[in-house]
């Protein structure tokens, strides 16, 4: 009880709430990882495979740009007049070329030799000189394609002032049978494929933009940056696309940095010929605004039932706990003593049961008990009523001792006066003797006598209250020892005149005892038995033992005497009592009272059997010898 | 035991009203950018239009997030008048074109932290910028391609008329462009067999002097007339007294500026005014998203030819079929 009132009190109603909320976030929160983590899982394949959609258009533009130029190019060699004519035709196709699209910056037309024949440009004769050198540089690359009938297309160059970037596109000149006569070369001016990468749209934000096989940027809404001739090796999805730009793009979204040095999903799509790739790249914000938007909306959910799941966790608990408060302040209540305490249940469930079961035991209560308050005026009544008789065993006990103290004072201050009495009435007589006359002499004798009597009952009354005044500790007193030093001493004179016996059958057993108080008992019941006999018959005293309950003895002692009836069989341990005058047989009637209150004041009892006219046997219970119960024992 | 459901229900909705509310207060209210434009040509509809058009297109919209402040300078002290008032008026940024504003603007921002933008200036023979990939300080822009155009020009003309040896060169000798387009054209006129006739102009007055006493030369001395790319020969008066004198003395005149070719000249050849605009706004909207100007590469436009072919026609010249497949645009026919 003192433990768990040491201990901190816990809030039930709050343990339920936070029970029940634990329960309701733990399912939310799972229920949410799941949509999210399966929602994540569709939405990236849904981005994945639209940015690679976008990335292929764009890659099939960026295519069909460089594929109208290449088909153009061709066409117009095709269809002009390029072999056995003058120059001036030659010129006018070559100028129809540059005409078809300001991309035709250059055009230069070769012979089998790849030497020069004509020259037209956008730029000014000062400004053209770049295409030349970059024929000579890249001459032998040109030839071998072209004498296969295919399209030469150059790596990307940058402009020398502009820094804008630069191919060369060739085709073959053949002839009506085919051979192969002339070469066609064009440097073509990349800078306007920028109009049709910059509104490639990868999602609001999105970028595309085109490298070369060597990561350089040759095509962005940032024309300064293509103008700078950055090189994008540094981007990862670069980085794949020049190591091995026949790779399998397999589609798969992959987050890394971008262009504008963000985090983007990238992918790309390479177009073949030219050996380039479009790259797309769309704001990670923006690629995972779907998932962003779902996860958003999955906390608004997750929230907003976190909310409700407070609401309703604390409206529970509430509504849980109510009764069960109601109950322990009904319990308080009732503990105070207000036994018309009611407990109002809203409920019809088991709290409800309880709460009317409760009631009814409160009902019950009040019913079958009394008030705390009458136990209580109960209680403080006995208390006073045990006081008062406390206090008059007190004064009872204080009575007894001042009678008892008086009893013996009496006795004891008694003695001298009497006794002088007894002593002076004797000399009295023996002085007086024969001068005495009439009844004087006899009146006398009575009064000697009377004082003589009144001293054996002082030195009885005394006996009797030195039981009780005068006693010894406890000891083991030997009985077998006690009747032969009685038999020895105080009984040896009447039991020589008496010519009475005494017989002990059997040893008698040791008992506990106060041994001068046993010896008198002993002593007085030898002497009742030697005194109470017929005339003329010798007094047979026969001494015995039996053991009795709980660890006491029991003491007979038998005479062949006059008996006693059985009316006064009980009478006759009464202070005083005698069943014959004193004519009959001396005595005080105290010697038998003495004996009883020694008795009991060993804790046993002293009674009489007796048959008139045959004999009586009396008997008492006294401790035995706590040597002989040990022995026992062991 | 109702009173206490509502209170829960109450206190319910508001935590989600709260929830709902506080994920939809977090909008900043949009920073109002004011730019300065100052333009010292009065043909300045065309690139201010395409400007504020690709800068809409970038998502800054007038009355919501840029100001404007346009102004036209027609001489040095206009020019510094409104530089000055951008200054104090502590604009974001700067636009000006072509290259006089632009040097201008360029000394007017030095010392505090506006960043200029240029468009249609001559970088060649001035301090504009350090170089084209990297043009320093505070200030990028769009170039005028003086250098590929002014002897291409030259080109054109001379593969329109073959016979031409004799060009004029009338121009204001002050103005920067004028000097580098020079340049080129002395080296490229041997090549073409040119022999170019030179005059320099300060202003109006002088250039209908110089026209008026050449006019009255029994033998004018040139066959064709070529404007260098500068402001006086190109402002509406200036270019009407040389196609007056053009006309009267049935000269080609090979016009520089757009506006040439469609009021006379056989032909123009210049940068595209729209393509400078709209490159000019990309530009800016990369400082104004914090990449520092003096670090954005100069950015060279495409190049427009204009043939007239009305002017051409009255001469009674013919246009070789070549160059009218070049041509970017064909007036008349």
């Amino acid at each position: 009880m003192n433990k768990n009132k040491n201990k901190k009190f816990r809030s039930l109603t709050f343990s339920v709430a936070v029970a029940f909320l634990s329960l309701s976030a733990t399912v939310l929160i799972i229920a949410n990882t799941l949509q999210i983590y399966f929602n994540i899982c569709t939405q990236r394949d849904l981005i994945a495979g639209r940015q690679k959609l976008i990335a292929q258009e764009a890659a099939d533009t960026v295519k069909g740009y460089i594929l109208e130029k290449s088909e153009f190019l061709k066409t117009a060699v095709k269809v002009g007049k390029l072999i056995n004519t003058d120059k001036s035709e030659q010129k006018l196709v070559m100028e129809k070329i540059l005409g078809f699209n300001q991309a035709f910056r250059q055009v230069v037309l070769l012979n089998s030799k790849q030497q020069q024949i004509l020259r037209q440009s956008r730029l000014s004769n000062l400004l053209s000189g770049q295409l030349t050198e970059q024929i000579k540089k890249r001459g032998e690359e040109i030839l071998p394609e072209v004498l296969q009938g295919k399209t030469y297309i150059s790596p990307v160059y940058f402009d020398s002032i502009t820094s804008e970037p630069l191919i060369i596109m060739g085709v073959p000149v053949k002839d009506s049978l085919g051979n192969f006569q002339m070469i066609v070369l064009s440097e073509i001016n990349l800078k306007f494929m920028w109009d049709i990468v910059n509104p490639i749209k990868a999602g609001e934000n999105g970028r595309a933009y085109v490298v070369d096989s060597q990561g350089a940027l040759i095509a962005f809404g940032d024309i300064g940056r293509v103008l700078k001739r950055e090189n994008l090796l540094h981007l990862k999805e670069v980085a794949k696309f020049v190591s091995d730009s026949c790779a399998y793009n397999e589609g798969k979204i992959k987050m890394s940095k971008g262009i504008m040095d963000t985090c983007v999903a990238t992918t790309h799509a390479h177009l073949g010929t030219p050996n380039w790739a479009v790259m797309v790249e769309t704001p990670i914000y923006e690629a995972y605004a779907p998932i962003l938007s779902s996860l958003n909306l999955a906390a608004i959910t997750m929230f907003s039932c976190f909310g409700f799941s407070i609401v309703a966790s604390h409206y529970l608990s509430k509504r849980i706990t109510r009764p069960i408060i109601h109950l322990r302040d009904a319990a308080e209540k009732i503990g105070q003593g207000q036994m018309n305490t009611k407990i109002e249940h809203e409920s019809f469930d088991e709290i409800g049961q309880l709460a009317e079961g409760f009631n009814q035991m409160v009902e019950d209560l009040q019913k079958t008990t009394v008030s705390r308050d009458a136990l209580i005026k109960e209680v403080h009544e006995r208390k006073n009523a045990e006081q008062s008789l406390e206090q008059t065993a007190e004064k009872l006990e204080q009575a007894n001792q001042e009678l008892k103290n008086f009893v013996y004072i009496a006795s004891h201050d008694l003695r001298e006066p009497l006794r002088k009495i007894t002593a002076f009435g004797q000399l009295l007589e023996k002085s007086l003797g024969n001068k005495l006359e009439g009844d004087d002499a006899e009146n006398l004798k009575f009064m000697v006598d009377g004082a003589d009597r009144m001293s054996q009952m002082i030195n009885g009354l005394l006996t009797y209250s030195r039981v009780n005044t005068q006693s010894q500790p406890f000891q083991t007193v030997d009985l077998n020892k006690t009747v032969k030093e009685l038999q020895k001493f105080e009984l040896s004179v009447v039991l020589e005149e008496k010519n009475a016996w005494i017989e002990i059958p059997s040893p008698l057993p040791c008992i506990e005892g106060d041994p001068v108080h046993i010896r008198q008992l002993i002593q007085n019941l030898i002497a009742n038995g030697i005194k109470y006999q017929k005339k003329d018959s010798v007094p047979e005293i026969t001494i015995s033992s039996k053991p009795a309950a709980d660890n006491m003895v029991r003491i007979e002692v038998s005479d062949n005497g006059i008996g006693i009836v059985p009316e006064y069989q009980n009478a006759i341990f009464t202070m005083f009592k005698r069943l014959h005058t004193r004519s009959e047989y001396e005595g005080t009637g105290i010697g038998l009272s003495v004996c009883k209150r020694i008795v009991e004041r060993h804790g046993g009892h002293i009674g009489v059997e007796s048959i008139p006219g045959k004999g009586s046997t009396f008997w008492f219970t006294v401790p035995r010898a706590k040597e002989l119960i040990i022995a026992e024992i062991s | 035991m109702k009173m206490r459901i509502k209170t829960e229900v109450i206190f319910a909705i508001l935590l989600t009203f709260c929830f709902f509310g506080l994920n939809g207060c977090n909008k900043k209210k949009p920073r109002v950018y004011r730019i300065g434009i100052i333009t010292g040509t009065a043909a300045y509809e065309e690139i201010v239009n395409s400007f504020k058009n690709k800068m809409k297109e970038l998502n800054y919209r007038e009355s919501e997030n840029i100001e404007y402040d346009l102004h036209l300078a027609n001489n040095h002290y206009e020019e510094e008048q409104i530089l000055q008032k951008f200054v104090s008026d502590k604009v974001d940024l700067i636009f000006a074109f072509p290259t006089d504003p632009a040097i201008a603007a360029k000394k007017a921002a030095s010392g505090t932290n506006i960043p200029v933008v240029f468009t249609m200036a001559g970088i060649e023979s001035n301090d504009l910028i350090e170089s084209i990939l990297k043009p320093g300080g505070n200030i990028s822009g769009v170039r005028f391609p003086n250098t590929e155009i002014s002897a291409k020009r030259l080109e054109i003309l001379k593969e329109l008329i073959p016979n031409a040896r004799r060009v004029y060169l009338i121009y204001d000798p002050n103005y920067p462009n004028a000097i580098v387009a020079l340049d080129c054209l002395n080296q490229s006129a041997p090549e073409l067999g040119i022999e170019l006739v030179k005059e320099t102009v300060n202003n109006l007055n002088d250039l209908e002097r110089v026209l008026n006493q050449r006019g009255q030369l029994e033998d004018i001395g040139i066959d064709a007339i070529f404007i260098l790319p500068e402001l006086l020969t190109q402002s509406p008066k200036g270019f009407e007294m040389i196609m007056k004198f053009a006309n009267e003395k049935k000269l080609a005149v090979c016009g520089a500026m757009p506006f040439t070719s469609e009021n006379g000249a056989v032909f123009s050849m210049a940068p595209d005014r729209a393509e400078m605009g709209r490159e000019s706004a990309i530009i800016v909207d990369k400082i104004f998203n914090g990449v520092p100007a003096g670090e954005i590469m100069v950015v060279t436009p495409g190049i427009r030819l204009i043939i007239n072919y009305d002017s051409i026609s009255k001469l009674g010249l013919t246009v070789p079929e070549g160059l009218l497949d070049r041509a970017d645009m064909i007036i008349g026919q």
